[in-house]
């Protein structure tokens, strides 16, 4: 038992009040998850998997965005990578289900960060649309290669490679491991850096902050969740079409950044709400009226609380 | 083998005029404005569905183009309204300009949506004004639909020259972009030329949406491509360059119909990627620095 207060007393040294409150919360995320998975299995499940995906695919925005002040427009690029190269690896070499999950996040990193790394000279501007071209370039390349059709692959010999069970473990692991990851990456002196960078580039190079090369680490990391998020959405779902680098992915990513708010939790939230309601409207009104309604409630967030939903609730709670 | 050559020689002049319209209306803002509108292709869009309403209407001539031009420049400032902050209209700040981009992005998918709803998820081709061949030169044959589109790109061209270059509102527009402070010294309105501009430049991407529309055809979707397209043109020729834009419209229009021609399918992504590897020689474009801004 002392030896477990003692543990607690060097965790409080080690961490502060908003690290602990941070950690508790993306754990009691994580148990939530599992509670609900629980209580509800069955069309729950699949909500709360594609939910996993959508968070990393956003954070991976934001940290892009809200760390390093670069915008991209075509970050479905690195999530539809990531996810094509795991169905590819799959169905070539029947590996195991999660190690192509993996696979497929390295290689969606790779490629897609190595491509996005050619832009960072460009102005802010240019880049954004920069990366929307290599999306769409994916995206003609990905229908000519693998037609509309796309990869399925779920069975292999007859017998499903995975239960639901296993992926949605999976998912919630990889979640609450990123999450934690993000989270002591922005408090860490380098996410305090990447502020300084996105604050005032110049300033932050004057002072000694060597600007490119940290842009580039930052696109490789940004790149992986996007990919890690793609893999997981492939994962669950199966299967894969061209249909992935859609600007419309690109736009979800950036919607649940705006709409939830800068900081990490906000993107989280973000994230969650918007994607619990591209899941629950369509039951009542027709999808693309819901993607309407993402559009609208992007603009009215950036015109009158560019904050998001966090600074909604800070000016409510003031 | 050479007629077809040839006549996709004379695809991509045709082909690259009517894009380099929609080209310059991007690059006419971007030199204004500072930001990149990135609902352009949403109005080639919405250029394409008026025309194929006002279709309906049997106008003589060109009056169905005057009527999306006209339409299309009252439903750009109405959106610019909505969607901009006023004081983000005209902005330097790199952070701004994102956020100017993020809520064109919102409003290009708002609109993306608004079509398919109304018109469904279908293509839609505008019926031709001219029916027919025009024959050019031995077995070369461009369709009378074709020939009309690129002159009257041209003539719109020629009308924009002369608006920028002998108007008073023109120049006005033109010591804008070279030097804001100045121009606003001198008592040029400001309000008044950013709408123009905007309104001005959407309508010549519906322009150039309701002429490829009868070519082609056209999807609540197809807006992101030639958004894509337009960009790539624009950065070519050097952004900010209404010459600029007409030469990368023709360069694009060429290598693409001609590439189209023996490797049909990668068309696309070819030009893209050759463009890309020029931009990466001289990221300022072809023309860069040899014509003044706008």
């Amino acid at each position: 038992m002392s030896a477990f207060k003692k543990l607690a007393k060097a965790g409080s040294k080690l961490l502060n009040k908003n690290d602990q409150y941070s950690i508790a919360g993306i754990l009691a995320m994580g148990l939530a998850f599992l509670v609900i998975y629980f209580l509800l299995r069955g069309y729950a499940a699949y909500i709360l998997m594609s939910m996993i995906a959508y968070i990393l695919f956003a954070v991976s925005w934001g940290l892009l965005y809200n760390l390093s002040g670069q915008l991209s427009l075509g970050q479905a690029m690195p999530f539809g990578l990531g996810g094509f190269i795991s169905a590819i690896v799959f169905v070539v070499f029947h590996l195991n289900p999660f190690l192509c999950t993996f696979i497929g996040a390295l290689g969606g990193a790779g490629v897609g960060g190595s491509i996005g790394v050619s832009t960072i000279r460009l102005k802010p501007a240019y880049q954004g649309i920069a990366l929307l071209v290599f999306s769409q370039i994916f995206y003609w390349l990905f229908l000519f290669w693998y037609g509309e059709e796309g990869i399925s692959f779920g069975i292999y010999h007859g017998i499903i490679i995975t239960s639901i069970s296993q992926i949605f473990y999976f998912g919630v692991i990889i979640l609450i491991i990123s999450l934690l990851f993000l989270y002591f990456f922005e408090v860490s002196k380098l996410g305090l850096k990447f502020k300084a960078i996105k604050g005032d580039p110049v300033a932050a190079e004057a002072i000694g902050i060597p600007v490119i090369k940290y842009k580039i680490i930052i696109f490789y990391i940004s790149s992986f969740f996007a990919a890690l998020g793609g893999t997981f959405y492939v994962l669950y779902t199966f299967h894969v079409d061209f249909s992935i680098f859609s600007v419309s992915y690109s736009f979800f990513s950036i919607a649940m950044c705006v709409v939830g708010g800068p900081s990490l939790f906000g993107t989280l939230s973000g994230a969650v709400l918007l994607e619990f309601l591209t899941q629950a409207l369509p039951v009542y009104i027709p999808l693309a009226i819901t993607y309407l309604l993402y559009g609208i409630i992007t603009i009215l967030i950036l015109r009158f609380a560019p904050g998001g939903i966090e600074s909604l609730i800070k000016r409510l709670l003031k | 083998m050479l007629s077809g050559f040839i006549s996709s020689i004379f695809g991509g002049i045709t082909y690259g005029l009517i894009l380099s319209l929609m080209a310059a209306g991007l690059s006419l803002i971007y030199g204004i404005m500072k930001n990149v509108n990135t609902s352009h292709g949403a109005f080639y869009v919405i250029g394409g569905f008026l025309a194929y309403l006002f279709y309906a209407l049997h106008l003589p001539l060109i009056g169905n183009f005057i009527l999306v031009v006209l339409s299309s420049f009252f439903i750009g400032i109405g959106a610019l309204y909505l969607v901009i902050p006023k004081k983000l209209w005209v902005t330097l700040d790199p952070d701004e300009q994102n956020i100017v981009m993020i809520a064109f992005l919102a409003l290009a998918t708002v609109t993306e949506y608004i079509l398919l709803l109304i018109f469904g998820g279908a293509s839609v081709s505008i019926p031709s004004i001219f029916y027919g061949n025009v024959r050019i030169l031995g077995n070369v044959y461009l369709t009378a639909q074709v020939t009309f589109s690129s002159f009257l790109s041209l003539a719109v061209f020629i009308l924009l020259y002369l608006f920028l270059y002998k108007t008073k509102f023109g120049k006005g527009m033109r010591a804008y972009s070279q030097n804001r402070e100045l121009a606003l010294a001198v008592g040029i309105n400001e309000l008044t030329i950013v709408i123009f501009t905007f309104g001005l430049g959407v309508s010549l991407a519906a322009l150039s949406g309701s002429l490829l529309g009868s070519i082609f055809s056209i999807n609540s979707a197809s807006g992101w491509d030639e958004l894509v397209i337009a960009f790539v043109i624009v950065t070519f020729g050097g952004i900010g360059n209404i010459f600029g834009s007409l030469i990368g419209g023709l360069v694009f229009g060429l290598v693409y119909s001609i590439v189209l021609y023996y490797y049909p399918s990668y068309a696309f992504v070819a030009v893209l990627l050759i463009i890309y590897l020029i931009l990466l020689i001289k990221p300022s474009g072809i023309l860069g620095k040899v014509y003044e801004r706008v």
